[in-house]
């Protein structure tokens, strides 16, 4: 008996480790969707007929990994590293251009770190109390987008522009999903998502075709690019809590709480959310930075795992949020080994102890190879990086992927609809100060906000 | 503007330096390869019998990923880097960044008046002189010598 419960938890560390190690790469290729990569993987592992202890912990380690891994390319050339690193792109490119993108990516570590710390212990205490609680706020969840899409925009530096400009921006949204519906059968996200992304991108290329505005973006030299010298930061294994400031780690910490239990929202959508208020509320640039980058990181790693335990914990299985639908749903439903009804999967096969073991070495395994890369490597990539390769190669590359992951999702309707996004929000970035971070939250915002002014509206012919 | 008819050799996208000639090369190439990968990957595999479709759609995106790195290892060994790396920092540039996260000199200032010593110090370890040199003199974050390192780069 002791010798199977001693290979359960072998067997678990060589998949938190493996998984870590092979999401670490998968994070740093700009723009790999979590959903795209984390679900096919997975699902192989479940029908391989893996323990459930094995697979918890295996989950555990690519969340982890790939949510310090996608800090990579977001910090080196502000191409997100994921889904989850979009919300980051605006304040990595800042610190690009103030020669501190190895800084912005140790932040990130860092407050990835502290998230994950904080995420398991609050997901299943709250899982296990106030379950019952959460699910009362779900019926609110537009009104609460709606609410915060309107603080950050004022938060942003176009003010009351930037307020007028939601409702515009919620229409422009819900059209395009009517669109999607009527073409390809369903609503869409990946597109809309990237479309915004690169819709700074788009609009200055965009620009350059009118003669008339060509100029303002005509350079005579190259760019030049400075980058900061680099600190020791100690140790195989650097401590987290001392690459930020003790304010910024207790920041990290309460914000990455709060998203450990919000588990009926979007990750992505807390993300922004989140970071905007943590950013938002900095006057000054470097602690602006610093801060909205090590508060993004870490509530988008708490509210991946708060979304992947609470509905194991308290919902014994049924897949009620973001993640246990989407990149963990082949530990939800896998037919013919789990099945959601009748109830038959991950949550089954684990116990309390079962989560906070194997919880652990999932975290250790996953971040054991992504955590020290990501600090002691940050500058010398980067370096390597700016000297070596062309920024056309990098957005040539990245559109690549944006044209095929909306291909993916709605044929060459997805395509268009990023593209058309990206010309109307990149200008609204551009040329007013209405932030990429604003246009996401009018996302999530937009469905509810559009039905409520409609049902207004719809009544005065 | 207006009398300089000519073009310039560079634009400006998302940050950095580029000739425009060589973006577009660039991303024909990226979409052209990553998109073509793609769609050979899915019909090779969407007609492998007893495979998943959510897993003949995941391995056709792995195959779109090789012609995406494929098109970003051309693309970055025809076309070289417009960026020249600077030995100190400009602080002219200060500015230019400010407006880019929204904000102005004046309330930089006021922020960096105020700020943390923790954050005053990363920003020593990080040299970013042309942020300090901007501290007030009344703030009890000032130090002449960061005006000078600054100069000295």
């Amino acid at each position: 008996m002791e010798s199977i419960l001693l290979s359960v938890y072998v067997q678990a560390f060589i998949a938190a480790v493996g998984g870590g190690i092979l999401f670490t790469i998968i994070g740093i290729i700009p723009g790999t969707d979590e959903t795209a990569t984390m679900a096919p993987i997975t699902l192989i592992l479940v029908l391989m007929g893996l323990p459930g202890p094995v697979l918890f912990a295996w989950f555990m380690g690519i969340i982890v990994a790939m949510q310090i891994s996608h800090t990579v390319p977001t910090a080196m050339a502000a191409l997100p590293g994921s889904t989850m690193a979009v919300p980051m792109v605006l304040y990595s490119s800042l610190a690009k251009r103030l020669g501190i993108p190895h800084v912005a990516m140790r932040k990130m570590a860092a407050g990835s770190m502290i998230g994950t710390i904080c995420a398991l212990p609050v997901a299943l205490v709250f899982a296990l109390l106030l379950a019952p609680v959460g699910q009362k706020i779900s019926p609110y969840i537009g009104l609460v987008f709606t609410i915060g899409t309107i603080i950050v925009a004022y938060l942003s530096s176009a003010k009351w522009a930037a307020i007028i400009a939601i409702i515009p921006f919620a229409f422009l949204i819900q059209g395009f999903q009517r669109l999607a519906v009527e073409g390809v059968g369903h609503t869409l996200f990946i597109s809309i998502f990237m479309g915004i992304t690169i819709g700074p991108m788009v609009s200055e290329i965009f620009t350059v075709f009118a003669p008339k505005l060509r100029d303002e973006l005509g350079r005579d030299k190259p760019n030049e690019i400075w980058l900061a010298p680099d600190v020791k930061s100690g140790g195989l294994i650097p401590n987290p809590f001392k690459l930020v400031t003790p304010k910024q780690a207790r920041q990290v910490a309460l914000f990455s709480s709060i998203g450990a239990c919000t588990f009926t929202f979007s990750p992505v959508g807390m993300t922004v959310m989140l970071g905007e208020i943590a950013g938002g509320r900095c006057k000054e640039l470097y602690q602006k930075i610093t801060s909205a980058l090590s508060v993004q990181d870490g509530v988008s790693n708490s509210t991946y795992i708060g979304e992947f335990i609470i509905p194991l914990v308290a919902f014994a299985g049924l897949p009620l949020s973001a993640v246990a639908a989407g990149p963990g749903a082949s530990l939800f439903n896998a037919p013919p080994r789990f099945s959601v009804d009748p109830l038959n999967n991950l949550a089954q096969l684990l116990t309390l102890s079962d989560y906070i073991v194997f919880g652990i070495i999932g975290i250790v395994g996953g971040a054991l190879f992504a955590f020290p890369i990501a600090v002691k490597k940050a500058r010398s990539w980067t370096e390597f990086m700016f000297r070596r390769i062309s920024h056309e190669a990098l957005i040539g590359a990245f559109l690549g992927l944006i044209f095929m992951l909306a291909f993916y999702e709605a044929g060459l309707l997805g395509i268009i609809i990023a593209l058309a996004i990206g010309i109307f929000g990149g200008y609204l970035h551009n040329r007013f100060g209405v932030h990429t971070g604003v246009q996401f939250m009018c996302y999530y915002a937009s469905s509810w906000l559009v039905a409520q002014l409609l049902s207004v509206v719809g009544k005065i012919v | 503007m207006g009398l300089n008819k000519e073009v310039k050799p560079y634009v400006e996208v998302w940050g950095d330096t580029v000739s425009l000639n060589h973006l577009l090369i660039s991303s024909a190439l990226g979409v052209v390869l990553t998109l073509g990968m793609y769609l050979i990957g899915r019909s090779i595999f969407l007609n492998i019998p007893n495979l998943e479709p959510g897993l003949a759609k995941g391995y056709s995106l792995l195959v779109g990923i090789v012609g995406c790195l494929t098109a970003g290892i051309i693309s970055a060994v025809k076309f070289k880097p417009k960026r020249i790396i600077e030995e100190k920092f400009e602080s002219s540039s200060i500015e230019d960044i400010l407006a880019a996260a929204g904000m102005t000199v004046e309330e930089e200032i006021e922020g960096l008046r105020t700020l943390d010593s923790d954050l005053i110090k990363e920003m020593e370890e990080f040299e970013l002189y042309g942020l300090l040199a901007l501290i007030p003199e009344d703030s009890p974050n000032y130090k002449p010598e960061y005006k000078t390192k600054l100069k000295e780069g």
